[in-house]
């Protein structure tokens, strides 16, 4: 009997880690739980994330309480327009003392980085952090190096305040798997924030969940559940409704179909199921596809909500 | 796996080359050991093995022929094939080999016992490949190598595809156009049991002790005389002193004429042939395999099949070594007379006698002729003398004689007066030559066992026998059976009654040690399986291109090819369409499954609800999912709450997660009890 419990619990065990991190980031940023839901299970598909919103609505607190908690080494780039492609990746300095070149690895050597204002920066820094989410590898001087596994970028980026910012082209924000928006918190959220009112320093720092192997194994675990034949036709609908005459925003790429079949797996982890069902696919739907198809036009229902509600779950 | 390797490499044994066996053993226990020491498997072991069995094949090809070279590489390759096993695609050339070496080994064997054998390894071939089948259905795209997990989940699967499969494989069988051999089949210089082409008077012959049978014969109408059947095979004109021979092989005639067939066409041409007329008794001969050419036939005979030849001494030759089964035609005429005139050619060879060769014979000849020199019929009184001189004197019919030497024919004519026909046939021959008389010995069988229940009789190689004949004038070749004077037993009732009293002395056998069954039940089930076996034989095995040509003509009409083609067309046609049926209806049954008929059928019974218009449109949504669904209906409906929450769960686990085919049955059945449930409630909630 107590073999069969320790192999439940090792079976379970991914999965209940999952919710103690939730929990966890949850007291750190009150009132937020489906964002941060959908922030980890973009880690946990293997996805880079994009936040987008207002500056002070707990982009950073967010990103550093996923990155803590997930024991991974963590890195904070402040974009600006003068940045340059060396501050991020490093680079090689002449030693006088022992006459040679030594490398000098920026803060891209990290587990995960948070990019914070991307649209800040110009182009060229723009595309050399682009890059090596891509390749997970950078140059420095001709020679490769390997980023560190695994390897995650949190963006942040203001949707307002639009001067002396370089928006990201539609095909480099395909790279990132999901944009979440965090919004504004509900009163009863607020009013517990203000009453404690100790700041984001003076918190005793959050303690890892877990190290890297159990990381590993969680998205070892994500990768392992299934998904059925049903659900990948209810995708494949999905993304032929956005590549159909008379639909007004950009076509889904095949990355972006992965993507969504990825983060539904994820999704259905966290939730705690062995099999992806429909309605994992349409909670993550709008976070992986609304930067892709486009933006809304002010005051309508986004295009991806759109899709969503206008494609059949059972095809008919 | 290696299972089937194994026997299929044992079916063909017989006809593998002792090296290739020990090759073939040798890689089948390093497999199998190969489980447990993985260095056994390694690349450059095989490798090496594939160059040894190569270069083996070579230096035996020529020894062997292109046809068992081709076996042996079969097998071969079938074994080897078994250390290279890393694709989908080895695994599936495996198998067809196995199949191929199934096929192969049906030409050396055909009785029935081997081909119910047969279908049993066929099955046993076609196991891994449902195993794998299936596993590959269920388990997605893992390669994974199929084991005998147990034969039972294949049963149903495996009886379905079999009652499929046999129905067309007999009506292939009767229609299917029969090819000649295009590589004839080995004609092996094993030395089998049976007649031989010679015959020695010295040796004693283990062929009369053998139980195999030799050939089986129906007859067309039912026997009305109780003659004794001779089976004319072999005759011999040729006598050295010891062995007796066709007529070619003596020293004179073997520089003028190469072959048998050379000699015999040229006595047809001096000879009168008979006119085939009056009195015919037809029938048909099913020959076991025995590596030779000459056939059997009672008589005048006169084949009825085409590619049998008959020769100048009314004896019948196929085309060539019979090496599988073989059946054929005959009419025999016992009231002709065998070469009415006899010429001088053969004349001269059936009176010839080895120079200076049993002088005590010679004399007693040239005394019989003096005695009878004047009387009219004279050569009729010789050979009753002779014969009556056998039958009073001590001749004792035995089949352990003692060995001769020297002049042998004199030794046991005068002194130790024991043998079998052979002797006593040798002598008598030798004898009639000596007095004038041409006389031969004719080889073949005697006699055969009657069965009832099938009509036909079975002869075996204990059978053979060897007689005489005298060209008597006017009576032509006449047969004369010394052994008879001596043991009319064995002419009468065969050999087993000739034998009986040796053999109970001598060798108690087998049927004397299972005791537990009598000896007549032992008989009856012997005769039972014989049964089979020939009517195996005749319809199956004997089903040749002329039957099957006249099957068809029956069935369509004579000489109406296009109407045997259109009727093969359009059956296939049938068969294809309801099988194209079949399976494009179990598709569109598939497209709507049976968790989406149940969900549908839920949706309707909502419908029937009067349900807030706002909660309907929700409802009627085509991005509803079933989960939302049914929460949305428990906040509305809450006694449903749980029946709800059943129905989503099982309807997911349908959908969208990997069951079995058990589970999902179970799953199905729940959710039917479930929605019934449901309806139920509803009705409840109404009123």
């Amino acid at each position: 009997m107590g073999a069969i419990y320790l192999l439940i619990m090792m079976i379970n065990m991914p999965r209940q880690l999952a919710s103690q991190i939730l929990s966890h980031v949850n007291q750190l940023i009150l009132g937020k739980e489906h964002q941060v839901k959908l922030a980890l299970t973009c880690l946990l598909a293997k996805g880079h994330l994009l936040i987008e919103d207002l500056p002070g609505m707990g982009k950073t607190t967010l990103a550093h309480g996923l990155a803590q908690s997930l024991g991974m080494s963590y890195q904070r780039i402040q974009f600006t327009s003068d940045l340059l492609p060396a501050d991020i990746v490093g680079l090689s300095i002449f030693d006088p003392k022992t006459q040679q070149f030594s490398l000098h690895k920026g803060p891209i050597f990290s587990q995960l980085l948070l990019a914070d204002e991307i649209n800040r920066a110009s182009p060229k820094a723009q595309s050399a952090l682009l890059e090596a989410m891509e390749e997970h590898q950078v140059s420095i001087d001709g020679h490769s190096h390997q980023l560190p596994e695994p390897f995650f970028v949190i963006a942040t980026q203001n949707p307002v305040f639009h001067a002396g910012t370089y928006p990201l082209p539609e095909s480099q924000l395909d790279r990132f798997m999901m944009k979440i928006a965090i919004g504004f918190p509900d009163a009863d959220a607020e009013k517990v924030l203000l009453q404690n009112s100790t700041s984001r320093f003076e918190q005793p720092p959050l303690s890892a969940m877990v190290d890297n192997a159990q990381l590993e194994k969680m998205m070892a675990a994500v990768q392992a559940v299934h998904c059925s034949d049903a659900i990948i036709d209810y995708v494949i609908r999905l993304c032929q409704f956005t590549r159909e005459e008379g639909f007004t925003g950009q076509a889904l790429s095949p990355r972006a179909s992965k993507s969504l079949v990825n983060s539904a797996k994820a999704w259905a982890f966290i939730e705690g199921r062995e099999h992806v069902i429909p309605d994992d696919v349409q909670a993550i739907f709008i976070s992986v596809t609304e930067h892709r198809i486009g933006q809304q036009v002010s005051g309508q229902q986004s295009l991806a909500q759109q899709v969503i509600e206008q494609v059949a779950v059972v095809a008919s | 796996m290696w299972v089937a390797v194994l026997v299929n490499f044992l079916m063909l044994a017989p006809q593998l080359s002792v090296a290739f066996l020990v090759l073939n053993s040798l890689l089948l226990i390093i497999f199998m050991q190969g489980f447990r020491y993985p260095i056994l498997k390694s690349r450059r072991l095989v490798n090496v093995f594939t160059v040894v069995g190569a270069l083996l094949l070579i230096i035996l090809s020529k020894q062997l022929g292109l046809m068992l070279t081709m076996v042996n590489l079969l097998v071969f390759s079938h074994v080897m094939k078994l250390f290279e096993q890393n694709h989908q695609r080895d695994f599936y050339v495996f198998n067809l080999l196995s199949l191929m070496v199934l096929a192969t080994a049906m030409i050396f064997h055909q009785s029935l016992w081997f081909f119910l054998l047969f279908m049993v390894l066929l099955i046993i071939s076609l196991l891994p490949l449902l195993n794998y089948q299936r596993q590959t259905t269920s388990v997605g795209n893992q390669q994974r190598w199929p084991s005998f997990t147990g034969v039972k989940p294949y049963i149903g699967l495996l009886t379905k595809l079999l009652t499929v499969s046999i129905p067309l494989a007999i009506f292939l069988f009767f229609i299917f156009p029969r090819l000649q051999p295009f590589a004839a089949i080995p004609q092996a210089k094993m030395a089998k049991t049976g007649l031989s082409d010679s015959v020695n008077v010295g040796d004693i012959s283990q062929l009369v002790q053998s139980n195999e049978l030799a050939f089986q014969v129906e007859f067309a109408s039912p026997r009305s005389s109780h003659q004794p059947l001779y089976w004319r095979a072999l005759v011999m004109e040729h006598f050295d002193g010891s062995t007796w021979q066709s007529a070619e092989h003596s020293p004179r005639l073997r520089a003028i004429f190469r072959t048998k067939q050379h000699y015999l066409e040229y006595i047809e041409s001096q000879e009168p042939q008979p006119l085939f007329t009056g009195n015919a008794i037809n029938y048909q001969v099913f020959v076991q395999p025995n590596y030779q050419q000459f056939l059997f036939a009672l008589d005048v005979a006169r084949p009825q099949s085409t590619a049998i030849q008959r020769l100048a001494d009314n004896t019948l030759i196929a085309p060539r070594p019979i090496s599988q089964k073989f059946a054929y035609e005959v009419s025999s005429y016992p009231k002709l007379t065998m070469s009415p005139e006899l010429s001088s050619l053969s004349n001269t060879v059936n009176l010839s006698l080895p120079e200076e060769s049993n002088p005590r014979l010679r004399v007693l000849a040239k005394n019989l002729v003096e005695k009878y020199q004047n009387r009219p019929n004279s050569q009729a009184l010789i050979i009753d003398e002779v014969l009556s001189k056998i039958r009073q004197d001590s001749f004792y019919y035995t089949l352990s004689p003692s060995l001769l030497t020297g002049d042998r024919l004199d030794q046991f004519f005068f002194d130790t007066q024991e043998g079998f026909c052979v002797h006593y046939a040798s002598s008598f021959t030798f004898l009639m030559r000596a007095a004038g008389i041409p006389a031969r010995l004719v080889t073949g069988y005697l006699g055969g066992d009657y069965h009832e229940q099938g009509n036909f009789y079975s002869i075996y190689q204990k059978d053979a026998h060897a007689w005489a004949e005298v060209w008597l004038p006017e009576k032509g070749w006449t047969r004369v059976d010394p052994t008879a004077a001596v043991s009319p037993e064995r002419v009468e009732q065969g050999i087993d009654a000739a034998l009986a009293q040796e053999q109970s002395l001598l060798n108690p056998g087998f049927l004397a040690n299972a005791r537990w069954l009598d000896p007549v039940t032992l008989l009856r089930i012997q005769a039972a399986f014989e049964l089979i076996d020939y009517q195996w034989t005749k319809y199956i095995v004997g089903f040749s291109s002329k039957k099957q040509s006249k099957l068809l003509q029956q069935l369509f009409g004579e000489q109406q090819y296009w109407k045997v083609a259109l009727a093969v067309a359009l059956t296939l046609a049938i068969i294809f369409a309801v099988f194209y049926l079949i399976i494009t209806l179990n598709q569109e049954k598939k497209t709507v499954s049976v968790q989406e008929k149940y969900y549908r059928r839920l949706q309707q019974l909502i419908k029937k609800e009067a349900l807030p218009t706002s909660l309907q449109g929700e409802l009627d949504s085509p991005s509803m999912t079933v989960r939302r669904y049914c929460v949305l209906l428990s906040l509305h409906f809450s006694p449903l709450e749980e029946q709800l929450e059943q129905f989503y769960t099982t309807y997911e686990a349908l959908q969208y997660q990997p069951l079995t085919l058990t589970q999902s049955n179970e799953k199905k059945a729940q959710l039917l009890a479930n929605v019934k449930q449901i309806a139920e409630l509803l009705k409840g909630v109404r009123y």
